[in-house]
């Protein structure tokens, strides 16, 4: 058990309960269709945010360590700025359905790594200077990849609606097609070079420390990862790779990157896992 | 409370011949109020005259105002107050708010939920309170129909959901296309539907429209009146390749469009959405052009289907808008029960 005071303790479930109680207010917004529920939605999200990154923050001044060295903390933070990635593109662009999408994956995401198998897992040694620069650009090319999954999934919500002429609630509270997918497409090409660089840098201490990088279960997930989706990016650039397959191929390459995070992080010893 | 009154007609009870030969247009309102504001026991004044409806609202003496503004609006017409009264509706008290109310909230409207009469309604307080016929008692009223209205739009949303063929299309464009601006529109056919779709996307920003017809001159006389250009039918494939949005109402015998035109032309967008509306009967586009993936067809049944299903929405929605606007007429009343 990681050794967490009450009070971040606290802040922790209260973020969760946030970020859920955001997800129920999307759901209701899509229900009811009343127009206050999207703020209802943002100022959860908003206050799940902060409650995640007080929970950090006092961790860190606790502890006087960077808040990211076990897995749990990786995810909660990744989960939070996909969340304020979310709520820039929602204020931005006037696109609740993206924060409503990304709020019950934030509960995912910073809720999963909480079981006792996960929560002790390090993200990575503090064994180097270069070590945080790692998680945290890992951390933030997941969180795009968390808002590629999301906005992957309501690009073929919506593409399916107009493809059968359903003329419901659902089609008016989702964003158009071309909207979607240029946050869908941003946040993978986002990702991806936040996951090459964080690659670099996780290469670059393995290196330092002597130790072989790929004979470790999370990093050979991460090139997995950045294969698939250095695909996707190389479909998009070289044979125009759009619409309907474009966002299907964001949503598996996540379930395939947090597949590996996950159970990489089961496996033996290694750079991530001494 | 009791000396507010309204007389006048609107189309529940008035046919259009008769309601257009009283209208009284926004340039006369004026001295029609003060024609109102003769009788003394009219102690404030306000006329709302749209295509709809007439209706002259006055705040004192109901009696002697009533007889003296059917008098007035029948003039207008050039009838006898007798010739009128048929048609007339005479509301006192708390059923004339309750009237206003439902007016301005757009649920005694033609079509339910437009919001155009709000706007009416307020043009229409306007210009009495600038002619100096609206007193506290009507300030009061006006106001407070005027937050009505919204709380009933708000909650009820009726205004929600198009009700015409082309706008139902453009909508539906904008769920497909971030915004309309750049996007290019191809119109096949230069009908009256066609062109009526192409000026609602060009309304809503679309700048690039071409018009495709079998003979040119008309072609480019549409294009001209929509700003746009012109092109041949010959050149269909190319025009196609070209547009992100497709209008085809063409009178045609079979599909002027086929799937394979279609495909080709999606095949060079890579992925990238096209719509297609076809509103033409028979149809212009071929039906296996459905299955093209990235590729949105709507043709007039689709659309008309949505049309009917948010007519349906507004009339269901009407009856929780009449219980919100009867509670706050009876509101209203208590309130000035006891002032």
């Amino acid at each position: 058990m990681a050794p967490y005071a009450t009070a971040e303790l606290v802040m922790f479930w209260f973020g969760l309960i946030a970020y859920a109680t955001a997800g129920a207010a999307a759901l209701g917004a899509l229900l009811a269709r009343r127009e206050s529920l999207p703020h209802f939605l943002r100022i959860f999200t908003a206050v799940g945010v902060l409650a995640h990154g007080g929970f950090l923050m006092h961790a860190a001044a606790r502890t006087h360590a960077c808040p990211m060295f076990y897995m749990f903390e990786a995810c909660v933070f990744a989960a939070a700025l996909a969340a304020i990635a979310a709520l820039a593109v929602d204020l931005k662009f006037e696109m609740p359905a993206v924060t409503a999408a990304v709020s019950p994956l934030a509960v995912l995401l910073s809720g999963t790594p909480y079981l006792r198998m996960f929560q002790t897992a390090p993200a990575a040694v503090p064994d180097s200077a270069i070590t945080p620069f790692h998680i945290a650009l890992v951390a933030l090319a997941y969180s795009s990849f968390l808002l590629a999954f999301a906005t992957g999934s309501l690009y073929l919500v919506q593409e399916r609606q107009l493809k059968h002429h359903a003329a419901g609630p659902l089609v008016s509270a989702l964003p158009s097609l071309e909207a979607t997918y240029a946050v869908n497409s941003t946040s993978v090409m986002a990702g991806f070079v936040l996951l090459t660089v964080g690659i670099a840098f996780g290469l670059t201490r393995a290196a330092l420390l002597g130790k072989p990088f790929l004979a470790d279960g999370r990093a050979i997930g991460g090139i997995v990862t950045w294969c698939f989706y250095g695909g996707l990016v190389a479909m998009r650039f070289t044979r125009g790779y759009h619409g309907r397959s474009a966002a299907r191929m964001s949503i598996w390459s996540f379930v395939i990157a947090a597949f590996t995070l996950f159970a990489a992080s089961l496996l033996g010893t290694g750079v991530h896992n001494p | 409370m009791s000396d507010i009154q309204v007389v006048g007609l609107s189309h529940r009870n008035a046919p259009v011949e008769m309601r257009e030969k009283v209208a009284v247009p926004a340039q006369e309102a004026a001295k029609f109020l003060a024609q109102m504001r003769e009788q003394p026991s009219v102690e404030e004044a306000l006329l709302i005259s749209t295509c709809n409806r007439v209706e002259a609202w006055t705040a004192g003496n109901p009696e002697a105002a009533a007889a003296w503004v059917v008098s007035l609006i029948a003039s207008r017409g050039g009838l006898a107050p007798d010739e009128l009264r048929p048609f007339l509706y005479d509301l006192r008290g708390e059923k004339a708010v309750s009237h206003l109310f439902s007016v301005a909230a757009s649920l005694d409207s033609m079509v339910v939920g437009e919001t155009q009469i709000l706007s009416q309604v307020k043009d229409a307080y306007r210009i009495a309170t600038e002619a100096g016929s609206v007193g506290k008692r009507f300030h009061m009223l006006f106001q407070k129909a005027f937050n009505v209205a919204k709380a009933v739009h708000t909650q009820t949303r009726i205004a929600e959901g198009k009700l015409s063929v082309a706008s139902v299309a453009v909508e539906l464009a904008e769920r497909v296309f971030r915004e309309l601006k750049q996007k290019r529109v191809l119109v096949l056919g230069a009908g009256e539907t066609g062109e009526l779709t192409a000026l609602c996307l060009r309304d809503r920003g679309a700048s690039h429209i071409t018009i495709a017809n079998r003979t040119e001159e008309r072609a480019a006389a549409v294009a001209a009146r929509l700003g746009g250009t012109s092109t041949s039918l010959d050149r269909l494939p190319t025009a196609i390749n070209e547009a992100d949005i497709v209008v085809a109402c063409a009178s045609v015998d079979k599909p002027l469009v086929s799937a394979d035109m279609l495909r080709s032309a999606m095949s060079a967008r890579g992925g990238k959405p096209m719509f297609v509306v076809d509103i033409g009967v028979p149809r212009n586009v071929e039906d296996a052009a459905e299955k093209i993936p990235d590729l949105y067809v709507y043709n007039i049944d689709d659309l008309k289907g949505v049309v009917e299903r948010n007519v349906s929405a507004r009339r269901a929605k009407l009856d929780e808008g009449r219980k919100m606007v009867e509670m706050e007429a009876r509101a209203w009343a208590m309130a000035q029960l006891g002032q």
